[in-house]
């Protein structure tokens, strides 16, 4: 049941970038992805955690 | 699993109990490690790869984000088969095995409430575009500003109509933009009415998604699993009440419950 469920599920780069990157995405062009700046914090070098810099300012700019 | 200083513990998810990674291990040297009763699902990268600086690079570079992010959502979902998962977010990484392990421990309370929330559930996807130029056509005749502005434009003289059809253009611009919102609000409404849970996401843009429709509304449901059919009959509904609008529904799942997972950067940090 849950197999049948994937197959019918369309994954594209975008629904995956859409869920496990921070916050978002943008793409420059027609083919080229790039994430904007992905945020890189060292925890007294104890933990290290990606995430991509908000385009909220896209959205709210560009929208 | 021994670490090398070269490395770094990327983590992919955490279960509440023994996850059988056998059928998964060929895609990436995968490993948990247990903390309490929970498991952190994780793997050894090269710290060359996944350091500030080399990820700033490769995040640019599409072969490699595409990659790694299709990895890190094909292990999840491998894992998610079989166990309740609390995801994690792409590159979640840990210097050592200690600090990890602190996370677990720091945040033990929450993990456990979440995969008790999350067991015998589902995330599903759905996002609704808008075809303007259908959404546009579909007001003639039945928005009422409109209707008045046509009647006026019909009896006008050839510039008086002129001017009346550009302001029709407006018109019809500040109609619509009324209108996405409002249909959106109903889809998401209805749409929630028959989940668990709901959570409204930004909308990517057109330079994202590369459709010529607009995106609007990008939202998360959580449903009991395998009650996706509930979820589908109401997307079906709304697919027919709002296809003469222009509206194009996308509703993509089972996914990992990235959405229903309130375990954001600031709570990983605090480890």
């Amino acid at each position: 049941m849950h197999n049948q469920a994937m197959q019918s599920k369309d994954v594209t780069l975008l629904e995956v970038l859409d869920r496990v990157l921070e916050k978002g995405v943008v793409v420059a062009g027609d083919a080229v992805i790039s994430v904007a700046d992905v945020d890189l914090i060292y925890v007294g070098l104890r933990v290290l955690l990606s995430s991509v810099e908000t385009m909220e300012r896209l959205w709210s700019g560009g929208g | 699993m021994t670490l090398s200083d070269h490395e770094l513990i990327y983590l992919y998810c955490v279960t509440g109990e023994t996850p059988d990674l056998r059928e998964i291990t060929s895609l990436v040297n995968l490993y948990w490690i247990a903390h309490r009763d929970l498991c952190a699902v994780v793997s050894n990268v090269p710290e060359l790869e996944f350091n500030e600086k080399a990820l700033h690079q490769n995040v640019n570079d599409l072969e490699w984000l595409k990659l790694k992010v299709m990895l890190h959502e094909g292990v999840i979902e491998s894992v998610m088969k079989r166990q309740t998962v609390v995801p994690f977010k792409f590159a979640t990484l840990f210097r050592h095995q200690d600090n990890l392990t602190t996370c677990l421990e720091q945040n033990y309370e929450h993990l456990k409430t979440t995969l008790l929330n999350l067991k015998g559930r589902e995330e599903w996807g759905v996002k609704v575009y808008c075809d303007r130029r259908k959404l546009h056509a579909s007001l003639a005749g039945v928005d009422d500003p409109l209707i008045q502005l046509d009647r006026e434009i019909a009896v006008a003289m050839p510039g008086k109509a002129f001017f009346l059809k550009k302001q029709r253009e407006d018109l019809v611009r500040t109609e619509a933009d009324r209108k996405v919102i409002e249909y959106s609000q109903d889809c998401f409404e209805r749409l929630s009415e028959g989940s668990l849970k709901a959570h409204l996401n930004a909308c990517l843009p057109g330079e994202v998604t590369s459709q010529k429709e607009e995106m609007i509304l990008n939202a998360a449901f959580l449903i009991e699993a395998l009650k996706h059919s509930v979820l589908k009959g109401a997307v079906h509904k709304l697919e027919a009440d709002y296809e003469d609008k222009g509206l194009r529904f996308d509703c993509t799942g089972p996914w990992p419950p990235y959405n229903f997972c309130q375990f954001s950067k600031e709570s990983v940090i605090h480890a």
